[in-house]
């Protein structure tokens, strides 16, 4: 940003010098790009106890522009106890109130507060969606005292210097505060929903055997997790029933080979397959039937927020998290439009025409760019509305920075997608041939593109599949060279990706495109989860199955989306905010009744869970020296050090080796080549490392003399 | 020396029938399997059944559980009718 940094900001005359328009973001990095569109001229940046303002004088005003870094205030229980429950009397506080991790909320707030003081009008450019909605309107209610019928609403879902300018010259004020209710109710139920029931189940575990670590369970993290737990159930509880495949190999006289399934699929009787292969052996195959079909591929649509989610995790293997963090960055940078967005339509005032003329100028894309001015723009848009943002697209802004490579690849795919939506329809052509063996009839298929179309746009993310048949004619005649017959086991269900559990819930309509993956998130932070394959810890299973037996309610689906529906209502004005949250009390309370109840059963069950799923996490499989199954990471009750034993020390087994003593460290759940020892990753600061815990190994530089840390770099190579 | 109130094969209380509710589910599912089994083979027996069960790689954790412990009970059955 052009402007001058001082470190003093000069807030006491600006504060003497009142009658400027307080602009509040939600980011730091959204302040400053305003204060750089608006300023007319240069803006002047400062510190006031370490949190960055800005100050701008427009042509017929003065604004200070400061950021709120998120939730500033939060829903919380003004009782001390954490042992009591149901918590119903709820209040809003300030973060520093609630968390010990607020960082600078305290010193966020306090500086709005003097900032209020000297304003004589408020402009509201939080995020144009149910969180921002609710940031800005705690923050001018609380820190600014009450302006939040006084305040103006800037609406923007771009970063650019030209739609920022606007959106602060044309803010208007709030038809209603439907949208801040909305928000602020949903905020108040899930705090309801999570305080109450993860205090039943920690109490329950307490009142059994006092031990670490807090349960948890929530409005939208139950009903996720039981889909994922539902799932693994399903795998492992799954019978393979066997059934046969049966296909033949054809030769015609010029030496062309094909393969021909089984018209009718699969056989479900080893008897009746047996028949099929012996009516089919050495007979000659005759073509009945030839059908040709076009079939045509209209472009995609724009992505929204979970189908780039899914894409990114199709084409890259990003977490659904990752992939919001990375576009969010794009969207800081002006390069995107705001990526929390359910629409999948652009909005038709959008000058598509001068975003791919600017994204000409990025050399990959000169050439696609080039195709498509040369046309009519017409945007292949999806069914999906958002009333707040469109759906995702590049601004046609120029990255000022070099991008890195995650951030890179996703900028590619959003811009690559961008471009495909006004490509024409791409043709294939499939072609089916029928071969007669006596009763029975096979089928090859074969497919030939026959126009690229939009998918030359997205070529990088998607092929087509061709598969080219010699030609064929009906009445053709071809000799059964071989008959095959294979006997297969029907698979299980494959367990849920971050991608497929994201549609998952998105079809149920439970949680927003702001918070799905989130919750995702917090399922492996909880322990509920393990591994990128989802698979759910002995914990996972219990809650899910316990909550199921107490108060199956809870993990409902529809007992979710009947709160989405009710939060929606709100924002539409077709209910009452208190009604809401009563109704949701009233849904709550005789589940906790009963959770209360069998609080000694639960206890003595999530207990037992939370032990297998800690001792799970923390074997390591053989020692290799006692050649049992007992190897695991030990905390010392002494000295608080981690280290690895054997659990056969006190019968004499001296296995042992030392630990990183910070950050996170997770086994690998494999063994060292060079002497077995397992194989862990660590992670500090974000530099992951994986490494051989035998000290002596000799995959080690110095064999093995030298300490953990400076052999990481050799040790990571070689693993 | 296992709980009686645990399941036979785990640690999970036990329902009815000396299982827990997921080894409970994986053994109704095994028993219905096995009339599937016998549409597809027709001549097969119930231990076999079991045999095969075990060397498949999509069989369930579960399933397999369920199934040795079945097939060490009936192992004994053998052992108690011999002697």
């Amino acid at each position: 940003m052009q402007g001058d940094a001082h470190p003093s900001f000069g807030l006491d005359a600006a504060l003497a010098k009142s009658g400027y328009t307080l602009v509040i973001s939600e980011k730091t990095d959204v302040a400053e790009k305003i204060a750089s569109a608006v300023g007319n001229g240069r803006p002047t940046k400062g510190f006031v106890n370490g949190i960055p303002v800005f100050a701008v004088n427009s042509e017929n005003n003065r604004y200070i522009i400061c950021a709120a870094r998120g939730h500033l205030y939060g829903v919380a229980d003004p009782g001390e106890k954490r042992s009591i429950f149901p918590v119903l009397d709820l209040e809003w506080r300030s973060l520093d109130r609630i968390s010990k991790n607020a960082g600078d909320a305290n010193k966020r707030i306090n500086l709005i507060r003097r900032l209020a003081k000297g304003a004589t009008s408020f402009v509201n450019a939080c995020d144009l969606d149910l969180e921002g909605e609710t940031i800005a309107a705690n923050i001018l209610k609380y820190a600014c005292g009450d302006a939040e019928t006084r305040s103006l609403r800037a609406k923007f879902s771009t970063l650019t210097t030209e739609n920022l300018t606007s959106a602060l010259r044309d803010a208007r004020p709030p038809l209603n505060s439907r949208l801040a209710a909305a928000g602020r109710t949903r905020h108040l139920i899930d705090f309801i929903y999570g305080i109450n029931l993860s205090r039943a189940l920690s109490m329950a575990v307490y009142a059994v055997r006092p031990m670490r670590g807090a349960l948890s369970i929530g409005r939208v993290q139950g009903p996720t997790l039981a889909r994922v737990v539902d799932r693994e159930v399903e795998i492992m509880s799954f019978v393979p029933t066997p059934y046969w495949s049966i296909s033949l190999d054809l030769t015609k006289d010029t030496g062309a080979h094909l393969k021909a399934r089984y018209l009718s699929g699969t056989v479900d009787r080893e008897a009746r397959a047996h028949e099929i292969v012996n009516k089919c052996r050495r007979q000659e195959a005759t073509i009945t039937r030839i059908k040709k079909h076009a079939s045509q591929l209209n472009p995609p649509v724009p992505f929204n927020t979970g189908d780039l989610q899914r894409e990114a995790y199709r084409v890259f293997g990003y977490s659904p998290s990752e992939t919001l963090h990375l576009a969010e960055r794009l969207y800081l940078n002006a390069l995107i439009s705001y990526p929390r967005t359910g629409s999948q339509r652009l909005p038709s005032s959008l000058d598509y025409r001068k975003i791919i003329t600017q994204l000409s100028k990025i050399s990959s894309y000169a050439t696609m760019a080039k195709w498509l001015l040369a046309g009519q723009l017409l945007p292949h848009c999806g069914p999906q509305e958002d009333p707040a943002h469109p759906a995702i697209y590049p601004t046609g802004e120029i990255p000022r920075r070099t991008l890195h490579e995650r951030e890179a690849k996703i900028f590619d795919l959003i811009v690559s997608r961008f471009m495909a939506i006004f490509g024409k329809t791409a043709l294939q052509e499939t072609i089916e041939a029928v071969f007669s063996v006596g009763v029975h009839d096979f089928v090859v298929n074969g497919s030939r593109t026959i126009r690229l179309g939009w998918v030359v746009y997205y070529r990088r993310y998607l092929k087509l599949q061709e598969t080219l048949l010699p030609p064929l004619s009906e009445g053709e005649v071809m000799n059964v060279k071989t008959v095959h017959k294979v006997e297969k086991f029907q698979y299980h269900p494959s367990r849920y990706t971050p991608s497929s559990l994201l549609a998952a819930m998105e079809v149920d309509g439970i949680g927003t495109q702001a918070t799905r993956s989130e919750i995702i998130r917090t399922l492996y932070e909880r322990q509920y989860l393990a591994e990128k394959a989802m698979v759910p810890s002995e914990m996972a299973l219990t809650v899910v199955n316990l909550m199921r037996t107490h108060s199956p309610g809870i993990l409902s689906v529809e007992m979710t989306q009947k709160m989405e529906k009710s939060v929606e209502d709100i924002r539409q004005g077709r209910v009452d905010p208190k009604s809401v949250v009563e109704d949701a009390i009233d849904y709550l309370l005789p589940s906790m009744e009963q959770m209360h109840r069998a609080q000694r059963t639960l206890g003595k069950e999530l207990a037992r869970a939370m032990n297998e799923t800690v001792n799970s996490r923390n074997s390591l499989g053989v020692c290799p020296l006692c050649k049992n199954d007992s190897l695991f990471i030990v905390r010392s009750k002494k000295t608080g050090k981690r280290f690895v034993g054997c659990k056969n020390y006190s019968k004499g087994c001296s296995a042992s080796a030392p630990l990183p003593q910070r950050g996170s460290i997770i086994p690998l759940k494999r063994c060292c080549k060079q002497c077995g020892w397992p194989i862990m990753r660590a992670w500090r600061r974000r530099r992951p490392w994986v490494f051989c815990v035998n000290v002596s190994c000799s995959s080690k530089v110095d064999g093995g003399k030298t300490n953990l840390s400076s052999s990481r770099p050799s040790i990571t190579k070689r693993s | 020396m296992k709980n009686e109130k645990t399941c036979t094969i785990c640690d999970r209380p036990r329902l009815e029938k000396s299982y827990c509710t997921f080894h409970r589910t994986a053994y109704e599912n095994l028993k219905r399997g096995f009339k599937k089994w016998k549409y597809a083979y027709v001549s097969i027996t119930y231990e076999d059944y079991l045999l095969r069960i075990l060397t498949i790689k999509e069989t369930g954790k579960w399933v397999r559980d369920v199934a040795l412990h079945q097939m060490k009970k009936t192992e004994l059955a053998a052992k108690v009718v011999s002697n």
